[in-house]
């Protein structure tokens, strides 16, 4: 199976060693990556790939870019 | 339970009783009601035919978590449209242990009264004794007065002098005055009306139950559940508050910097809700990163802010003061920013208008960006009614007028909160079509997962948060439960049939926020506003931001249909 990389910076609570880089299978859907850092889709996360907010159908691409931010009805 | 009419120019006063039937008209839904019926129009906003409306939410008085909010309504002096602004604090809660749902002040006068509002019915003294002075000061001396179990609204000099970005405290559950009715000016509508303060004293007044215990209680344990379950309002909010935010919207250019000139602001992390927090904890002493502005709430976003020796400075620190005090101001030190904070709450000023006004002076070149002195003394001139102080104190589009600058970041003459419109298009919708004028509060969509720089979506998106908003603006809860919520609203209607003993579904209340919309969208019409009102800036529309590398490019044409497709 193939590999990429993808880097992860978190900026969520108490959860910010989840940033890094992460040595992941391609293809693989920012949905499942979610799930696998433990993390349950759109209640725990708010997840931009890059610059964008991205849709739970996103195919993660090598050398993507992930922010883990704060889902808040905010400010 | 009561409505209280008070005529401020005869110092007189009537009580109605509310119908069964008409209990779910609370909070923003009564003050639009009112204002919409009985305000003309084209009243002068600070003349005799406006009304300041004080209501509480259907749910204000029940303690159920984050439901203690009120809401104040009038004809706003800044927009020239139909305003509501709500709060959390105490004074809701004190005015529903009286019985009433609203009070309704019409009239003005010249002089400044304290309103002080028992059980058996209201008295009127002079208030030119606290006239002049900062609103903490104003409340150590109300304390003396009427003792310190009371709660109240007040006024500060910004109100008295009847500026337009005034606004009115209220005490929060430590008894700081610090919970702001901000937006709108209404603090200018008060102080022509002469209303100094307005005291609830609830002593001897019977304790109000809900009417079906068990099914209140069986909803509210759901309720508090979800707020539990929910990372947002379980977990970050305590720990960060709405802070929290900043990384966020910095990351999505959406952090207003430098008079909305880009989206993201190289000296952010110092002024982030990590920073925050840690700062707080590290100081000690009073300071506290984790507060509830009334008694009950779970979600606690508030913060108690302390100096160096852990003496407290003020309360709440958040994000939209961090947003337009610091970063549109390009003042990345927390404890500059906590001063602006600090003074605006002391002349009793919208923290977001007074931000966005100085934002425009030093557009301006009145002042640099980042000259946090140059704007402690703008303040400070607020403060004591000077010329340029007076200028600052009427918002960011006249200080834009005064000063021959284009780049004002306002909308129906109301200055937008900290998110810039091109990097979040959904709240660019809800800037440009509420008839609220510019605000987040009348339809958040950051909490959306959709990509909020595109296009697609965002008209439905607004639209949908609009309803949500006025849902939660009418219960008197916090709207930061909605992401608790997550539209369940069945479950609200069971609180809310609990509390007051009458049915009421889902759907009556959903049906109930939508007429509310467009019950305002008509006062607005019949006030002069056109189309053309529902636009952002010309150069916010016309310029990309260059953080998000957007633009704002939702057609006109749904602009224009917004309201026309809200189906009731
Ligand atoms: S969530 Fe914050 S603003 Fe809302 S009621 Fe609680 S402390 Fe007050």
């Amino acid at each position: 199976m193939k590999q990429m990389t993808v880097k992860v910076t978190s900026h969520l609570f108490e959860q910010t060693d989840l940033s890094g880089e992460y040595e992941l299978p391609s293809p693989l859907g920012i949905d499942e990556f979610i799930d696998r850092l433990g993390l349950r889709w759109d209640v725990d996360v708010l997840v931009v790939v890059n610059d964008s907010i991205v849709k739970k159908t996103y195919v993660l691409q090598p050398g993507d870019h992930v922010y883990l931010l704060t889902p808040l009805t905010g400010g | 339970m009561q409505i209280l009419r008070i005529n401020m120019a005869s110092l007189t006063y009537a009580y109605e009783t509310v119908p069964d039937a008409e209990l779910l008209l609370g909070g923003r839904a009564f003050t639009s009601k009112i204002v919409a019926e009985e305000v003309p129009p084209t009243a002068h906003p600070l003349g005799p035919n406006n009304k300041l409306v004080l209501s509480n939410g259907v749910l204000t008085g029940s303690l159920a978590s984050s439901a203690e909010r009120s809401s104040m309504g009038a004809k706003s002096p800044l927009t020239g449209g139909i305003k509501e602004s709500n709060a959390g604090g105490t004074a809701g809660l004190h005015m529903g242990r009286l019985g009433l749902r609203a009070v309704i002040f019409e009239g003005i006068r010249d002089d400044f009264q304290i309103v002080h509002i028992h059980k058996d019915g209201v008295r009127f003294e002079a208030a030119d004794e606290l006239l002049g002075e900062p609103i903490s000061v104003a409340k150590e001396k109300l304390f003396e007065t009427y003792g310190d179990q009371v709660s109240f609204y007040v006024i500060g000099t910004a109100g008295e002098m009847k500026m337009l970005s005034a606004a009115i405290a209220n005490l929060d559950k430590d008894k700081s005055p610090t919970r702001f009715y901000g937006r709108g000016g209404l603090g200018a509508v008060a102080g022509s009306k002469g209303i100094k303060a307005v005291v609830f004293d609830d002593r001897g007044a019977a304790r109000h139950k809900p009417k079906d215990r068990d099914r209140f209680r069986a909803a509210l344990k759901t309720y508090s559940t979800w707020l539990r379950e929910t990372p947002g309002t379980g977990k970050t909010m305590p720990e960060l508050g709405t802070a929290a935010m900043v990384k966020t919207t910095n990351k999505l250019g959406a952090l207003p910097t430098r008079n909305f000139s880009t989206g993201s602001f190289e000296g952010h992390e110092s002024i982030s809700g990590e920073v925050l927090r840690e700062t707080i904890l590290e100081r000690g002493g009073e300071g506290n990163p984790t507060h509830a502005c009334m008694p009950g709430c779970m979600i606690r976003c508030s913060n108690i802010y302390a100096d160096r020796d852990g003496k407290k400075i003020t309360s709440p620190i958040e994000y939209e003061n961090i947003g337009l005090l610091g970063s549109n101001l390009g003042i990345a030190d927390l404890d500059q920013v906590v001063e602006l904070n600090r003074l605006c709450n002391e002349y009793g000023v919208d923290t977001i208008e007074t931000g966005a006004a100085i934002g425009v002076a030093m557009e301006a070149g009145v002042l640099s960006f980042g000259d946090f002195e140059g704007a402690k003394e703008l303040l400070e001139g607020l403060g004591q009614g000077t010329p340029l102080g007076r200028i600052i104190g009427s918002g960011a589009v006249n200080v834009g007028k005064i000063y021959g600058v284009r780049k004002v970041p306002a909308v129906k003459g109301q200055a937008m909160s900290a998110y810039d419109p091109r990097a979040i298009k959904g709240l660019g919708v809800t800037f440009s079509t509420s008839p609220q004028g510019a605000d987040h509060t009348a339809g958040q969509t950051i909490r959306v997962q959709i990509d909020h720089h595109q296009a697609d979506g965002q008209v439905e998106t607004s639209r949908q948060a609009q309803i949500t908003n006025a849902v939660f603006d009418m219960l008197g809860i916090c709207y930061f439960g909605a992401q608790a919520v997550q539209g369940r609203y069945d479950l609200l209607a069971d609180l809310v049939s609990g509390y007051v003993g009458v049915e009421f579904t889902a759907d009556d209340i959903v049906k109930l926020a939508k007429q509310t919309l467009l019950t305002e969208v008509d006062f607005n019409r019949r006030a002069g506003f056109t189309k053309a009102d529902d636009r952002l800036p010309e150069h916010i529309l016309m310029e990309e931001n260059p953080a998000s590398k957007t633009k704002f490019d939702i057609p006109e044409e749904e602009l224009d249909s917004f309201w026309d497709e809200l189906v009731v």
